[in-house]
């Protein structure tokens, strides 16, 4: 691959859109060519800068649902006359997406939660949970070593019926984190944690787009978890965590 | 390639957020959805298709991003000038 080719392929690769043969020539190109990974590393950083500048709020369900049908009636019209640009519905999508900017203002929390919610249902539309397929401690804890400067507290984040699938690593609030990825009958439970240098999180629970998010602290790490379990057997998994960090197991 | 450097270790949050969001403002109408809802709602390539009326939406997302950077860094030197 060139560098040409890649400079045209890096977004769909980092969108994770690309299929897995040019994903791993786009990958042989970049273990060859430090100028492509500078070129890369700046792709991540504008993503992060844009994720953590761009100050999102979820919209809330009644908007969302209005939104959303608006689309649709749109859409229909739009199909039914020569009305090409629907440019109402559009404009009705940025609402949910980029005029709720400033207008509220949420607590920490319920941003870095509105950050995981993307994350979450990222991996889950792009079917891309994890990057290492593992239960193990054993081989978790090095792989997270790897790429990050902490590791999760392991032994810590386990809960009957539970299932771990794995780990990758995601960027929320523009620091790299831990994520966990949990199997619970067919629903998936992502938790995202990282050492809370910058302020412990507060507790809460919201939902956000259909998802339930738990966020709290500890002197170990922060954690949030985002899951579209219902909320009642999310609790119990959380507390069951809760529980483990503090009777001191780690 | 363009590679602006450095450009999003910026200087206090604040700061950064003001010029994202004027970078944002001088975007054509396309590119601020798009980027919306690739970025922050999301959407797969795929619901871009099914739901936006444009073509080649595959290198959309790209020139959005390009287009998005080359305004933050005009708006950074400006404001590093006045």
């Amino acid at each position: 691959m060139s560098c040409e080719e890649l400079d045209h392929l890096i977004d769909p690769y980092l969108d994770r859109e690309l299929d897995p043969g040019e994903s791993l020539r786009l990958e042989q190109h970049l273990s060859d060519c430090p100028a492509c990974r500078s070129f890369l590393q700046e792709c991540l950083d504008f993503r992060s800068f844009f994720r953590s500048n761009a100050p999102v709020y979820a919209a809330p369900p009644q908007l969302r649902a209005k939104v959303l049908a608006n689309f649709q009636r749109e859409r229909l019209k739009s199909e039914l006359t020569i009305f090409r640009r629907p440019w109402i519905y559009a404009a009705a999508a940025l609402v949910v997406g980029l005029c709720a900017l400033t207008i509220l203002i949420p607590d920490n929390a319920k941003e870095l939660s509105a950050q995981a919610v993307v994350q979450y249902t990222q991996s889950l539309a792009t079917d891309h949970l994890v990057d290492v397929v593992s239960s193990d401690q054993q081989v978790l804890k090095p792989w997270f070593a790897a790429k990050l400067t902490f590791t999760p507290p392991l032994a810590d984040l386990q809960a009957p019926g539970y299932s771990l699938l794995g780990g990758r690593v995601d960027v929320i609030g523009n620091r790299p984190v831990a994520a966990l990825v949990y199997q619970h009958d067919q629903s998936i439970v992502t938790l995202f944690c990282w050492p809370p240098n910058n302020g412990l999180l507060s507790k809460h629970n919201n939902l956000i787009h259909g998802c339930n998010v738990y966020t709290w602290g500890n002197s170990a790490c922060n954690y949030i978890v985002v899951s579209k379990l219902d909320n009642h057997e999310l609790q119990t998994f959380v507390d069951s965590l809760r529980a483990r960090a503090e009777s001191g197991s780690y | 390639m363009v590679l602006l450097g450095g450009l999003y270790l910026g200087p206090s949050q604040e700061l950064r957020k003001r010029e994202l969001h004027r970078a944002l403002s001088k975007l054509p109408f396309e590119f601020r959805e798009i980027l919306a809802l690739r970025e922050i709602e999301g959407w797969s390539y795929g619901q871009l298709d099914s739901a936006l009326p444009i073509d080649e939406v595959t290198s959309r997302p790209s020139e959005a991003r390009l287009r998005l950077r080359q305004e933050v860094s005009e708006v950074r030197s400006k404001g590093n000038r006045e």
